[in-house]
């Protein structure tokens, strides 16, 4: 433990202007200015933290003699018992009672739980005398009475004669000098006035010593009597009788003393014996007022047991002092950690009784959910089956649709390949009535050109038939010469004529030929424009062929969408159809469970309700709280 | 400077260990029962010593000690106990309640300082 180095009150850590009390407004304490014994008592502690243990009894012993009774006087007290002693190494805390008598100069021993005595302490000694004096009147009063009636018998007879001799001797030789005595006889005889003289001496103090010897006797008798009176005193039971001797310490003193000592001893022990016996009647009445205030102790503990056991844990057994108040406190703190279990099991079971309640509604309600969920998954599950089903054969027809469509695609390629082929054809005789129509009309134009040149012919065979005439007329003319000319002329006149006949003909064919050619260009082109016509259409028809092609590619493309997902639909609703079946089963597998929650949680509140109580049979709160 | 809180119901008590303690160059604070002292507590710096009467109306100082053993920031305070139950027993109960010293009233005023300097913190 850190002590604080410095007991002493004058600590250096304490300010001097520190007031000795911090005001505190709730404490009417009194200070210790008002309490004149307060500050004796800080005084006193004071001194004996300086060290000054003499005042500090001083100021503890004013403060007891003022009130012994009051929290200073019993502090102080306590505080003069640590004190250490001072003045004697023996014990003197016991039998105070008793010091205040036994210190008297008669008393030969301060009385003591043993009888140990200390030495008598120094002889009272008579104030003034020399030390020799007091070392020959110490020695003398140490003798034994035997020693001193044998040398008081011895001095009786020899300080006579001695006397007498000295006497003699100083009177019959007045010029020596005294002192040098000597208790040889002298030589020669005295004087008679010196032998007389020495006889009136000797027997002076012949007689002197008898005094003093009956003196000694006397103070010897009546010590002795006292002595007497005094044991058959002690003897008769009057411890109260007084000793009354001369201070001495012969072994008559010594056993004066030892029968004081006896008497005081006996006187002693009878007050020991008294004090033990009041002690004892004491202790007694203590024990059985100790034994009846810890019967009524247990007693109210047991009562307030008794209460605690029937249930009220508000009890508050009292603090007192002793086992019972240990043990009531322990009881209080036992009672205490109960009472705040038991407001906690209180607490703890009426929540879990409440939230049974609330949770078995509401399980309950979800007990009734899940039912209701598990048949509309049963209802959903049907209708999964049926949408699997209705998929199943969407993906069929669609299938048949796909084929359908596949097989008008096909349909619509080969009308398109006819068709190309038709355009060929359609081209080809296009192609074909454009030579034609070409070569007729080359034909027409050649015609006209050989009407032309007929008309040239016409012309020429005209000019030809002119000229024939006229050569014939010339012949005719030039006569017989002339004749075969004339017949030449006449042949290329006949000739000239038969070309123009020819050329009429011609001319003739001609024009019709033109006319037919003109009819077969007509026809022709007539012809061209269905072609052209014809064409256009067949191209129309191509494309609207194409068209539906395209249409029932896409249509195919589309069904075979469809049919795909149709049967990833058809495998999702499969799907489908099995995790629903799967809810179906674990809401079915809930609705059970629930159930069970439900009637466990039934049996939890029934269960909460027993704790409750049980519990309730326990206060914890007093009546006067609620 | 350090202080001392004491709990102690008799006036006359509460003023002679206040003007003790004080001397010695303490602060001292006093309450008068279980409840006062709690409250004190609570609402103040934490002393460095308690000097703790056990019998007193209402709660005992034995429910303060337990009161303050069980509180975290409190519970390293030594405590002194001051009381008049001078039986053995009651020294060995309230030295178990988690006390540091035990000092029976009557008591010397010395003999309270020396246990009040060998205890505080």
């Amino acid at each position: 433990m850190d002590r604080q180095p410095n007991l002493n009150h004058s600590a250096p850590d304490r300010p001097s202007s520190v007031p000795m009390n911090s005001p505190d407004p709730r404490d009417p304490a009194v200070d210790p200015a008002d309490d004149p014994l307060l500050e004796k008592l800080l005084q006193a502690n004071s001194l004996e933290q300086a060290g000054d243990l003499e005042g500090a009894r001083i100021l503890y012993e004013e403060i007891i003699a003022i009130d012994v009774s009051s929290v200073w006087g019993a502090s102080a007290q306590k505080a003069l018992e640590n004190l250490p002693p001072v003045n004697y190494s023996d014990s003197s805390e016991s039998f105070s009672e008793l010091s205040s008598n036994a210190s008297g100069a008669n008393s030969i021993a301060r009385p003591g739980p043993i009888a140990t005595f200390p030495p008598t302490g120094k002889p009272q000694t008579s104030p003034g005398g020399t030390p020799a004096w007091n070392w020959v009147r110490e020695r003398w009063q140490n003798l034994s009475v035997g020693w001193k009636l044998r040398m008081m018998l011895v001095v009786s007879a020899i300080v006579p004669l001695v006397v007498f001799d000295r006497a003699v001797v100083w009177f019959d030789r007045p010029d020596e000098i005294p002192g040098e005595s000597s208790f040889i006889p002298r030589e020669g005889s005295p004087t008679d006035r010196a032998r007389s003289i020495g006889l009136v001496a000797a027997m002076g103090t012949a007689l002197v010593l008898l005094l003093l010897l009956g003196v000694l006797l006397r103070s010897l008798e009546s010590n002795l009597r006292a002595m007497v009176r005094f044991a058959r005193a002690v003897s008769l039971g009057n411890t109260q009788a007084q000793l009354k001797v001369s201070a001495t310490t012969d072994d008559l003193g010594v056993l004066a003393q030892k029968l004081e000592q006896i008497a005081e001893q006996i006187a002693h022990n009878e007050r020991q014996m008294q004090l033990v016996e009041r002690e004892r009647t004491h202790e007694t009445q203590q024990q059985t007022q100790e034994k009846e205030r810890l019967q009524q102790q247990v007693m109210d503990l047991l009562l307030h047991i008794e209460g605690a056991r029937a249930g009220d844990l508000t009890v508050q057994v009292p603090t007192v002092a002793g086992e019972v108040g240990a043990i009531a406190d322990a009881f209080n703190a036992t009672i205490g950690s109960l009472k705040q279990l038991v407001t906690q099991v209180k607490a703890i079971s009426a929540g879990v009784t409440d939230r049974a309640q609330t949770s078995e509604a509401s399980v309950r309600e979800f007990s009734q959910t899940t039912f209701t969920q598990s048949a509309n998954l049963q209802n959903t599950l049907e209708s999964v089956v049926g949408i699997s089903d209705s998929i199943r054969r969407v993906v069929q027809t669609t299938q048949d649709a796909a084929t359908v469509a596949k097989r008008a695609t096909d349909a619509a390629r080969a009308g398109d390949t006819a068709m190309d082929r038709t355009v060929v054809s359609m081209d080809k005789i296009r192609s074909a009535v454009a030579n034609t129509a070409k070569k007729a009309k080359r034909l027409a134009e050649s015609s006209q050109e050989v009407s032309q040149i007929l008309v040239l012919i016409a012309g020429i065979s005209e000019k030809a038939n002119l000229l024939a005439f006229n050569a014939s007329i010339e012949a005719a003319r030039a006569g017989e010469q002339g004749a075969g000319f004339r017949q030449v002329a006449d042949e290329v006149r006949a000739l000239a004529v038969q070309v123009s006949e020819s050329t009429a003909d011609i001319a003739q064919l001609i024009d019709s030929i033109q006319e037919e050619t003109a009819e077969v260009l007509n026809v022709l082109e007539l012809g061209t424009a269905e072609v052209v016509n014809g064409s256009s259409e067949i191209a129309r028809t191509k494309h609207t062929l194409q068209d539906l092609t395209r249409l029932s590619q896409q249509i195919d493309g589309y069904l075979q969408e469809v049919a795909l997902s149709s049967v990833d639909r058809a495998n999702a609703s499969e799907q489908v159809n099995q995790t629903v079946a799967t809810a179906a089963e674990i809401a079915a597998k809930t609705a059970t469970e629930a159930q069970q929650v439900v009637t466990e949680l039934q049996e939890l509140a029934i269960d909460a309700a027993t704790l409750q109580s049980s519990v309730a049979q326990f206060q914890v709160r007093s009546s006067l709280e609620t | 400077m350090k202080s001392v809180f004491v709990v102690e119901d008799g006036h006359t008590e509460q003023a002679m260990i206040k003007a003790l303690l004080g001397q010695a160059g303490f602060v001292v604070s006093v309450a008068s029962n279980v409840d006062e002292a709690w409250d004190w507590l609570q609402k103040n710096t934490r002393p460095n010593l308690i000097v703790l009467d056990i019998v007193m109306p209402g709660k005992s100082g034995l429910e303060l000690c337990r009161m303050i053993q069980e509180h975290d920031k409190m519970k390293d305070i030594p405590i002194v106990f001051c009381s008049s139950k001078s039986e053995e027993f009651d020294r060995f109960w309230a030295l178990r309640q988690g006390a540091k010293a035990y000092v029976v009233k009557p008591y010397a005023p010395k003999e309270l300082l020396d246990t009040v300097f060998a205890h505080i913190q």
